[in-house]
């Protein structure tokens, strides 16, 4: 085991230089792609441990080791639906260090109405670990 | 201070990258395998192994990675976290993203006018971030 102490990376000309807290807070600290129709089945990810299927469009995702603090950013996509007024939404409630709520959400109706499975959902977390 | 001046950091094993770890060896985040931002026009603005966008039409491009998505284990995977967020559209309209499919080697996004199944809008900013 050895470990290398350094303030700076950069490349032989000196250029692209990157500090440890840049490639560090760059990483994604976890991220998933699975599909929440019937059983919720995980695609693919990293530090995931489960996902709970919740009820319809609702799912919360829980990570193999927590985050530092829930100050972190969670970016969200979807696949596409038979309608258009379909929008990711976030509980900030359950915006934990050990799991995350992602809901999938009727645009037209109020928070928590009308929502719906989709059966891709991808998710990328960035933050302190 | 101290400088580490290298051309390469080259993992040990081939299409799987260096994994960053604490002192326990727990693996500590995963840098992302592709980002771009592009306008509307297809125009890509800034990027990393992105090869290419295909202007489909209005509000629908394909993604081109330079390099095909691997999983953890090395192999090309089609099941990446592909995260699509838009600002504002070139014509005022409110638009959603969609990630219609991805593959190892492309993925389609479309952004739809709200409550219009048949109505794209393309938008100034698009921003795209790959994990795998």
């Amino acid at each position: 085991m050895s470990t290398l102490k350094v303030n700076t990376i950069q490349n032989t000309s000196a250029a692209h230089s990157s500090t440890p807290e840049q490639i560090e807070q760059g990483r994604a600290k976890a991220w998933i792609n699975f599909d929440g129709t019937g059983t919720v089945a995980i695609q693919d990810n990293f530090n995931v441990s489960s996902i709970t299927d919740n009820g319809t469009g609702n799912y919360t995702i829980t990570y193999t080791n927590a985050m530092s603090d829930a100050n972190y950013s969670a970016v969200l996509s979807y696949n596409i639906q038979s309608v258009n007024d379909r929008v990711c939404g976030t509980d900030s409630s359950n915006y934990l260090t050990t799991s995350m709520r992602v809901t999938i959400e009727d645009a037209t109706q109020a928070y928590g109405n009308g929502r719906a499975d989709c059966n891709r959902i991808c998710v990328a977390i960035f933050g302190d670990q | 201070m101290s400088t580490l001046n290298v051309g390469t950091i080259k993992s040990i094993a081939a299409n799987i990258p260096p994994a960053f770890q604490d002192s326990a060896g727990t693996e500590k985040g995963q840098l992302v395998k592709a980002f771009v931002r592009f306008a509307g026009t297809s125009t890509i603005q800034n990027s990393f192994n992105v090869s290419s966008i295909t202007d489909n039409g209005t509000g629908d491009f394909n993604i081109n990675f330079a390099s095909a998505l691997r999983d953890s284990s090395g192999t090309a995977t089609d099941n990446a976290a592909v995260c699509y967020t838009i600002v504002g559209t070139t014509n005022g309209e409110h638009t959603v993203p969609y990630v219609n499919s991805i593959s190892s080697t492309t993925s389609r996004l479309e952004a739809f006018v709200t409550n219009n199944s048949a109505l794209r809008a393309d938008n100034s900013i698009n921003s795209v971030i790959v994990t795998s």
